[in-house]
């Protein structure tokens, strides 16, 4: 029982730690509940005083300054937080006309770009970029350098609207540091129609020494701008070019910005031993090839791979071929069903 | 003989006592871990809306993959609420998996479903698919009717049917919330490598659906389904949260997760020998990626949310907990090669021999160690007031642990806004630690019991539909 006694009054230790832990945790719940609740109370009766003023500043039935004369300090930061929501659900004149509510309080913004945690920062950029994006563009672009990547993104998120396409070249020459992000969402924030924008794309496109993620970027951004030039970049790059995911980018370029005489590397596609890249080749023949190109196509169907005969029956359709996917639906071939689903695609 | 009758009893209790620490030592780690992740998060969803994401990006296109057995009470409702998601681009694959209920009549009836065909783009061995149906008011959704294989079985059908490079498995009796499905694909946007991530899981029971929409959260008014909440409460924000904060996930609910098709095909799919399919898949993703040297990451994102109907009876619980133990210890015996191994990095340092020997073997232990005391107790091995004393501690740690699960859920997510609904959770984290744990470690015990003898199958489980 002595040996025992040591363990015993560390076991006692461990219960009065605990308790006490537990009662700590318990009390600070209660208090944040309390806290939240009367926090809410409070945002929401004070936002229940500014929502009449704003919407009659909007209206031009009241002076900004009357309502940011009435700001305290202490609720400067949520105001502009309640203006950027309010924000959101606007556009165009009433986007303008609440920056200028929030303008006297913004600086107070900036001065967080570079303090504080990365979702502090991030934050700071973001409502910048919604409210004040000219007076602190030079600051928004310095964050694409910000350590954090979150903080870059959402700097490269603002500079990439389309109020300003004049800034989204700074995003694309920043593109490496985004690697890791979705190709798709990076293709997608870059919507800008300046010419500038797409000569820089397609130089990137088509360097070697670009990593594969910005060159993808790059097909994706050019396809959504509907580059038309891009698509000679694109036969270049298939004639010269051996990875999969770049010839499947280009592939998507030619399918939906290709001309008549680009189709006869896609055809030489169509016989690849990757099995997307085929996909794609078809796909992208269903839209460039002509009658000849059916031979290949209905060849195709037999593929070992659904991704291959289904991108060749869509292919068929594309080329009108109605009446070989109805004999398809009516045989006994073992892809006889993709016939089917074509036909009920066409009726829907 | 008696003496070492009483040697070995006092290794029980020793392995019980080192257990006990090691256990909560981990718990109270991944508490830490999840407290910091969780702050970071809110504060991350406020610097990068997902509905910006959404509405500007390219959001990639996801099917939904909900396999469904004997729902007749649910599925109409679940369904309406997959219906209602605001996301861009989707598609809802119900997989009737053989049931002998209302469940495909009353989904045809309610979605005039009428038959269309599809051609599967994977072909992972699954039973046969009798028909495939697609309504015709609602073009995104489809029904495929199949013969009876098991949820791992269904899951696999709509893996083969599936178009998208992203597909979320679900349950059926499941509710999402409206923005889960934007809120669970950031990962996929925020970081190309992601192959999974996991949402939340909480319990519906007490609270209000209106077509397919949680319109008031409560606590449920049986005790065991209050139970359950807390215990939610703690599994998914402290210990989940913490182990994706060092990325160290190796289970993903199978009610709600979101995987890249891609990965999850040439892995194999869903094994089908294998209650704990769910678990089974995440731990052979990192088996697969990290063996074939594929940059992955797999995550869980606190701020999804699907509302899925808990047991509130001790029988039909208590089955589920020893299916699940089953399913936890299948996954674990079945790629222990990881255990221990550098070569997994930290999953197979940290997180596999936390679950294989805490989890997994735990309950024997923990069971064992409830036996060994009370017959010490009565032999007069040991002091009454050291067992009293030692239960004292695991009913202090236990409390505190579920009290810090209430104060993340405070911190972060705020789902259950009644004062009044705090106070019971607190006196939920006193009460369940009289009995409930303790059928819980029995439950587990019986499991792995179970497994040992070969037992299989899910056992029933009662549907009382969402209280609209």
């Amino acid at each position: 029982m002595r040996t025992l006694e040591p363990l015993f009054f560390t076991l006692i230790l461990i219960i009065g730690v605990f308790f006490f832990v537990s009662v700590l945790f318990a009390i600070y719940t209660i208090l944040l509940k309390i806290w939240n609740n009367r926090k809410a109370k409070f945002w929401n009766r004070l936002e229940g005083q500014w929502e009449p003023q704003v919407l009659a500043i909007l209206a031009e039935n009241q002076d900004p300054k009357e309502l940011c004369d009435q700001i305290r300090e202490d609720e400067q930061l949520y105001f502009v937080d309640y203006i950027l929501r309010f924000a959101r659900r606007l556009k165009g004149e009433d986007v303008k006309t609440l920056s200028r509510i929030a303008r006297p309080f913004l600086s107070k913004v900036a001065g967080r770009l570079n303090e504080g945690d990365d979702e502090q920062r991030a934050r700071g950029v973001y409502t910048l970029g919604a409210l004040a994006f000219y007076e602190h563009a030079k600051e928004i672009i310095h964050a694409l350098d910000d350590p954090s990547p979150l903080v870059a993104m959402v700097a490269a998120k603002a500079l990439t609207r389309e109020e300003h396409p004049e800034y989204a070249q700074a995003v694309v020459s920043k593109m490496h540091r985004f690697e890791n992000w979705s190709r798709q969402f990076l293709a997608s924030m870059l919507r800008d129609p300046g010419d500038a924008l797409k000569l820089s794309l397609r130089e990137m496109l088509i360097n070697p020494s670009e990593s594969l993620h910005v060159r993808i970027v790059s097909a994706e951004a050019l396809l959504k701008l509907n580059d038309l030039p891009s698509a000679d970049l694109a036969v270049e790059i298939l004639n010269k070019e051996k990875n999969s995911e770049l010839q499947v980018a280009a592939l998507k370029l030619l399918k939906y910005l290709g001309r008549a005489e680009h189709v006869s590397i896609i055809r030489l596609l169509c016989h690849s031993s990757d099995e997307i890249v085929t996909a794609h080749a078809l796909g992208a023949l269903g839209k460039l090839g002509d009658s000849t190109d059916v031979p290949i196509l209905r060849s195709s169907l037999d593929d070992s791979s659904p991704w291959v005969a289904l991108h060749a029956a869509r292919a068929l359709m594309d080329l009108g071929q109605v009446a070989l996917l109805k004999e398809l639906a009516a045989s006994q071939h073992p892809r006889a069903n993709l016939g089917h689903e074509m036909i009920s695609e066409l009726k829907s | 003989m008696i003496g070492y009758f009483q040697f070995f009893l006092n290794i029980i209790n020793f392995l019980t006592l080192i257990y006990f620490l090691i256990l909560n030592s981990f718990y109270l780690v991944t508490s830490l871990f999840a407290f910091r992740a969780l702050r970071k998060h809110v504060r991350r969803i406020k610097a990068f809306d997902v509905e910006d994401i959404i509405t500007f990006a390219v959001a990639p296109p996801v099917t939904l993959i909900v396999p469904a057995h004997n729902e007749q009470a649910t599925c109409v409702e679940a369904t309406k609420s997959f219906l209602t998601l605001i996301y861009p681009e989707y598609e809802i694959l119900i997989v009737n998996d053989g049931s002998s209920d209302e469940t495909l009549a009353r989904l045809i009836e309610a979605f005039e479903l009428v038959s269309a065909v599809r051609m599967p783009t994977a072909d992972i061995s699954t039973k046969k698919v009798y028909q495939s149906y697609r309504s015709r008011r609602y073009r995104n959704l489809w029904v495929l009717d199949k013969e009876n294989g098991g949820k791992a079985d269904a899951l696999n059908v709509g893996i083969n049917f599936c178009r998208t490079p992203l597909f979320c498995a679900m349950d059926a009796d499941s509710v999402l919330e409206r923005e889960a499905l934007m809120r669970i694909v950031r990962p996929f946007l925020e970081d190309a490598r992601t192959v999974a991530a996991g949402g939340i899981i909480r319990i519906a029971n007490g609270c209000t659906i209106r077509e397919g929409v949680v319109s008031e959260v409560n606590l449920p008014r049986n005790i065991l389904a209050k139970f359950q909440v807390l215990e939610y409460l703690r599994a998914f924000l402290s210990g989940r949260m913490g182990w994706s904060a060092m990325n160290a996930t190796l289970i993903i609910s199978g009610a709600f997760g979101l995987f890249k098709r891609s990965v999850v095909v040439d892995a194999g799919g869903f094994r089908t020998d294998t209650v704990g399919e769910d678990m089974e898949l995440v731990v052979r993703l990192h088996r697969y990626c990290r063996e074939k040297k594929i940059p992955y990451q797999i995550v869980y994102v606190p701020d999804p949310i699907a509302w899925t109907e808990c047991p509130e009876s001790w029988k039909i619980l208590g089955r589920q907990r020893d299916r699940w133990q089953r399913g936890l210890s299948e996954s674990l015996w079945r790629h222990r090669r990881m255990l221990g191994n550098a070569r997994y990095g930290i999953i197979g340092l940290i997180a596999y021999p936390h679950f294989f020997f805490l989890e997994m073997l735990g309950p024997i232990i923990e069971f064992l160690g409830y036996i060994s005391f009370i017959i010490c107790l009565i032999l007069g091995w040991i002091s009454g007031v050291f067992i009293i004393t030692f239960f004292m501690v695991a009913f202090m740690i236990g409390v505190a642990l579920s009290v810090a699960a209430v104060c993340l859920e405070e911190l972060s997510l705020r789902r259950y806004p009644k004062f009044k609904d705090l106070l019971k959770l607190f006196s939920i984290a006193v009460i369940e630690n009289f009995g409930y744990r303790q059928l819980l470690t029995y439950w587990r015990f019986r499991g792995i019991i179970s497994l040992i003898w070969h037992k299989k199958g899910w056992g029933g489980m009662e549907r009382k539909g969402f209280n609209t």
